[in-house]
């Protein structure tokens, strides 16, 4: 820790009980961190020789009370707000939808058809046609798999070497990819019983 | 570290805790927000005498600060952070009372000072006794020059290293209350009190 931050620390009595034995132990050898101590002892005798000033406090709660009393209770306004800010961020989403569905409904796409923007005097509805690409089956495998294990030039590298038995305890087949939509039973369980 | 209101008539530490007195207000039961007035009303007054430099402001600073915080309570996301939300209030106050500084009557300062414990030398507009309270003029008079430039250095700090500093080393705010106050971590109000201290010592060093 610098040296100054433990200084200001230890004048806080917020060090743990090792930190301040490692600086008191500097500081009994270290002529400079007992001047940079005492610098900041006398700067926090001069922040705290200030005296807050001294009031009848019974009377200021009883004029402040009385001030208060002049307001009503927030109890109604507790629901109110609190509502208020539940709803926001569905009002923001309903919003964002109602805009989404206006710009799909008026913003002209199709890629390369009109790459100059909309036609002057095109209706919306001949311009918001969508064509993308049909949904196809893959037919790929179904899985694709791929072993792990250790390479060869990892112990010969420095760097890697330490990682080496990490490497070779690791599982040595990990399934990375599937090729086609799973069907899914929702009836199936996710373990087998026994 | 404790924090000083419980030298001035704060209830003791048993009894309901801050989150639940502000259940029962909400609740209707005024007289529970009496209890956090009379527990927060010193850190509030000290916070702002810090920040504005005279007890008049101070004391309009804190009973605005209460009347908001009274006012705004159903908005309060965690009733136990009373207190740190409390001087959050109040710093943002004082902060912004100089802007509109004007002088009203609500508060008969004359009769809410302690007689013989107001700060000497004070007046509404604006000096504090910095250094000890002694008779000897001479001392007197370093002690309120050397407060002068206290004054003239605490001002120039970044404002959260100013608050971190005032509610932290000065008034000795508990450091978790500090952090709410700030809206930051614990750890940002130690980072910002080291960084306020070393600046200060910076632009102190000729009288230290």
């Amino acid at each position: 820790m610098d040296l100054e931050l433990s200084i200001t620390q230890y004048l806080d009595a917020s060090l743990s009980p090792a930190e301040k034995s490692a600086l008191e132990s500097r500081l009994a050898s270290d002529p400079q961190a007992r001047e940079l101590l005492e610098e900041h002892r006398k700067l926090n005798q001069l922040l705290k020789a200030s005296p807050a000033p001294e009031l009848r406090w019974d009377l200021l709660a009883k004029q402040i009370s009385a001030a208060v009393a002049q307001v009503e209770i927030p109890v109604e306004a507790e629901t109110a707000p609190r509502m208020r800010m539940s709803w926001m961020p569905m009002a923001l989403a309903a919003s964002v939808l109602i805009a989404a569905g206006i710009a799909i409904r008026f913003i002209p796409f199709g890629g390369g058809t009109h790459p100059q923007g909309p036609i002057a005097g095109a209706s919306p509805s001949s311009v918001a046609e969508i064509v993308g690409p049909r949904a196809e089956l893959a037919q790929g495998p179904s899985e694709i798999s791929v072993s792990v294990g250790p390479a060869g030039r990892a112990p010969d590298d420095s760097n890697l070497s330490r990682y080496s038995d990490d490497v070779i305890s690791r599982p040595a087949h990990v399934t990375v990819a599937s090729g086609i939509n799973p069907v899914q039973d929702i009836n199936a369980l996710p373990f087998e019983l026994q | 570290m404790e924090s000083r209101a419980s030298e001035t008539g704060t209830p003791p530490a048993v009894g309901p805790t801050d989150g639940q007195l502000v259940a029962q207000v909400l609740g209707g039961q005024r007289d529970a927000f009496d209890i956090l007035i009379r527990k927060y009303q010193r850190q509030a007054v000290a916070v702002s005498y810090r920040l504005l430099g005279n007890t008049h402001d101070a004391l309009e600073v804190t009973q605005e600060a209460f009347l908001k915080a009274f006012s705004s309570l159903a908005m309060l996301q965690k009733p136990d952070a009373f207190g740190g939300w409390l001087m959050r209030i109040v710093s943002n106050l004082s902060l912004n009372f100089r802007r509109g500084r004007k002088t009203r009557s609500q508060l008969p300062l004359d009769d809410l000072l302690a007689t013989g414990d107001s700060p000497t030398g004070e007046s509404a507009g604006g000096n504090s006794e910095w250094m000890a309270r002694d008779d000897d003029p001479v001392h007197h008079l370093e002690s309120r020059e050397m407060g002068q430039k206290l004054k003239e250095a605490m001002a120039q700090l970044p404002e959260k290293q100013r608050l971190a500093l005032v509610m932290f080393t000065i008034e000795q705010l508990p450091q978790k209350q500090v952090a709410e106050a700030l809206q930051c971590s614990v750890e940002a109000v130690k980072w910002h009190v080291f960084q306020g201290r070393k600046k200060l010592k910076e632009l102190l060093k000729d009288v230290l």
